[in-house]
């Protein structure tokens, strides 16, 4: 079955046609997710939530537009909710967060997969890293970036100038 | 030297539609203002691609079991309905009352008032009226000197 028939059953409700149609592009969204948010395990957590929520409004998904993008898309706003929970518990919990999130120091097989992922990356603000790992690593458009973040399109090439910009700065300090 | 007041404007400028006006006309074509950005390839050096992933599990069948932490729906509860419906109808119930209470009519009249001083000064109502119909006016005259008093009643029929 091809992309189209798969679409078309999993629309119908066929879970096993869905898992067809997303085995391809898992690794694009957690590749996406950990951009984001950082960590292997609450990349793996974003990811499983957007195919679930994908898969439970699917029958909304305009079968014109490109599959992988409107998943890309869900991906990033699971992944923007998940920083913007975590910057308000620690803004609520500032003195208590690192006993409770043992001192802050990351988990040991986390530091693995993300000392050379995502340091630099991690330095941006949300949305800045929601828009650079959009443009540069699934090639969305401006536009496909300012519809998936509920933004304008200047808003977006802002940030994707600043975050370059940034991350130019952080590379040549790290040097 | 125009790089560094476009970067300074690019900082400064408060809106987004202004600084991407400084990205087209002079950031994007200027071979110096995008030296000061990380290309695409460095960018992609930095991040997760979907090739460093070949061993990850796959994320769709154990996520089947799972469901979605849903929005705790607020109960449906009769006793606030009918709460409701008794606020809305008291308040369209004052509503009606206030918009169908005739405003008060207003009294007019015609005085007449000789020159002189405080004690041979003649006053005198020519006519009064309240709401268009014949009003009874009532005169009063406190001690002080100079100073009457005068208001109407609405005469009963």
């Amino acid at each position: 079955m091809d992309e189209r028939d798969l679409i078309r059953c999993a629309q119908l409700g066929d879970r096993d046609a869905f898992a067809g149609l997303v085995s391809g592009h898992e690794k694009k969204l957690l590749a996406l997710c950990w951009n984001m948010l950082g960590e292997r395990e609450e990349a793996r957590d974003a990811a499983q939530e957007a195919l679930l929520q994908a898969f439970e409004n699917f029958s909304r998904f305009d079968a014109g537009r490109s599959f992988v993008k409107w998943l890309l898309g869900i991906g990033a706003k699971r992944c923007l909710d998940r920083l913007r929970r975590k910057r308000t518990f620690l803004r609520i919990f500032q003195g208590h967060a690192g006993e409770w999130l043992g001192r802050g120091e990351p988990r040991p097989e986390a530091v693995a997969g993300s000392e050379r992922v995502g340091r630099l990356l991690l330095k941006l603000p949300a949305r800045e890293r929601a828009a650079i790992s959009l443009a540069v690593f699934e090639d969305f458009s401006a536009r496909e970036i300012a519809a998936t973040l509920g933004c304008s399109e200047n808003t977006v090439r802002v940030h994707l100038f600043n975050a370059r910009v940034k991350l130019k700065k952080e590379v040549a300090d790290g040097l | 030297m125009a790089c560094k007041w476009v970067c300074f404007a690019f900082r400064a400028l408060p809106l987004p539609a202004w600084r991407t006006f400084l990205l087209d006309r002079h950031i994007d074509h200027c071979p110096r203002c995008r030296g000061g950005a990380l290309d695409d390839e460095a960018i992609r050096s930095l991040g997760v691609t979907p090739a460093d992933l070949q061993n990850e599990l796959s994320l769709f069948p154990p996520a089947a079991g799972r469901r979605l932490p849903r929005r705790r729906a607020i109960p449906f509860d009769w006793r606030y309905a009918f709460g409701a419906l008794l606020a809305v109808t008291l308040l369209g119930a004052l509503v009606a009352l206030f918009r169908l209470t005739p405003p008060e009519p207003i009294a007019q009249g015609t005085v007449y008032v000789t020159e002189g001083d405080a004690h041979e000064r003649i006053f005198a109502v020519i006519e009064a009226q309240i709401g268009g119909e014949p009003a009874r006016p009532i005169l009063f005259k406190p001690g002080q000197p100079g100073m009457t008093i005068v208001w109407f009643e609405k005469t009963k029929n």
